[in-house]
């Protein structure tokens, strides 16, 4: 993840260049928050790789048209987002619920014994479903601060936001989580969201 | 003004948490949490939280394949359809082909069916009527043409043609060099 603007910016010139290397170096190490970004939007795991293809397709086809090559997270991110939308529309009328308790069950990679982890996963399904109730800008941060891969300086240049904003958006967002997860129903800061 | 004090300190401690936090800010949460339980707490809270997100968020988005993967795949859907963008024809692009394919098929038709509609005897007869109009009998000698009363077009040439038999032939003289007979008018010529 140690990876500065610099390097990002030479990337995305030789990306722009035609090297493959260099595009797939670039995506490779923008993948962790990429995913955490694609799955927020979409709330469904189930189809992330399709929409990740998608992404991946569109990065390639247009990486032409990026102006700042410094701000290849930002670009990726718009990017990003409009293809899980365009997914999304097309998939709205097909789509099918997911059971966040068979999800949960692959916890840490492996399937385990659900009565070992029953709580945990009860924990985290809570977490989940919580997570996916929260307004699109709260599970934005929300997610991407939990995929361990931004500083909140990054974070606030995929979101494009000022990293004021993007740090109330995850204090609200936790609130929010944390209210819901333990059974409050007083959520603050619901009604008075001034970013 | 309770409530900034909370946001405050709840960005204090999500930095805590998160890692994001610098040693004045660092120092100054220090104070806050030897003297206030309830940020204590908060800060079990949300650092339980945070763990248990960071489980779920990854149990959720760690499957699947991987980025090379992905990149190849998409990489090699990207080379199929830039082939079929190359190949590919709209709907006017087909029209304007489908629409040359049929004047030249109709062109080629209309050229068959004219050739076709002559046979050879036909062909050979006027080629030795234009190149020896003594073939048709006397030589030009017995030949008038056609004038007065009788139409004449301006695109063809009439002749009356009395044969040394009594027999009357009206002969077309087309302007291409070819002749053919038009009518006749006498006794049925013997087979």
């Amino acid at each position: 993840m140690e990876m500065t603007a610099q390097n990002e910016s030479a990337l995305a010139c030789a990306a722009q260049k035609g090297d493959k290397e260099a595009l797939q170096l670039l995506l490779k190490r923008n993948w962790g928050w990429l995913k955490g970004l694609v799955y927020s939007v979409l709330t469904d795991a189930q189809e992330l790789d399709d929409v990740l293809q998608e992404v991946c397709l569109r990065v390639i086809t247009r990486i032409h048209t990026l102006r700042e090559p410094e701000r290849f997270r930002a670009w990726l991110a718009t990017v990003a987002r409009r293809e899980v939308l365009k997914h999304y529309r097309r998939r709205t009328h097909e789509k099918v619920p997911v059971n966040p308790g068979v999800i949960l069950l692959k916890l840490d990679g492996y399937i385990r014994d659900p009565l070992q982890d029953a709580e945990k996963s009860e924990l985290c399904s809570r977490i989940l479903e919580a997570v996916k109730t929260l307004p699109e800008k709260y599970r934005e941060v929300f997610v991407l601060a939990h995929t361990g891969e931004l500083t909140y300086a990054e974070m606030a240049e995929v979101l494009d936001v000022p990293i004021t904003t993007m740090q109330i958006r995850l204090v609200r967002a936790r609130r929010m989580v944390q209210n819901q997860v333990i059974g409050r129903t007083d959520i603050r800061c619901t009604n008075d969201e001034r970013d | 003004m309770m409530n900034e004090i909370n946001d405050r300190l709840e960005i204090l401690i999500g930095k805590l948490v998160d890692g994001e936090i610098s040693p004045p800010e660092r120092k100054i949460l220090e104070r806050e949490l030897e003297t206030n339980g309830q940020a204590r707490e908060l800060l079990e809270q949300l650092r339980s939280l945070h763990q248990q997100s960071c489980q779920a968020i990854a149990a959720e988005v760690s499957g699947g394949a991987s980025a090379d993967d992905v990149f190849e795949r998409a990489w090699q859907q990207n080379a199929k359809s830039t082939y079929r963008r190359v190949f590919r024809f709209d709907g006017r692009m087909r029209f304007a082909i489908g629409l040359a394919a049929g004047l030249i098929l109709g062109l080629g038709l209309h050229f068959v069916a004219v050739w076709g509609s002559k046979t050879p005897m036909q062909l050979t007869q006027q080629r030795e009527v234009a190149e020896e109009p003594a073939a048709v009998g006397g030589g030009p000698r017995g030949v008038q043409p056609v004038g007065g009363s009788h139409p004449v077009t301006g695109e063809v040439d009439w002749y009356v043609y009395t044969s040394p038999t009594g027999e009357q032939w009206l002969v077309e003289g087309v302007r291409e060099g070819l002749a053919r007979t038009a009518d006749y008018r006498g006794k049925p010529r013997p087979m």
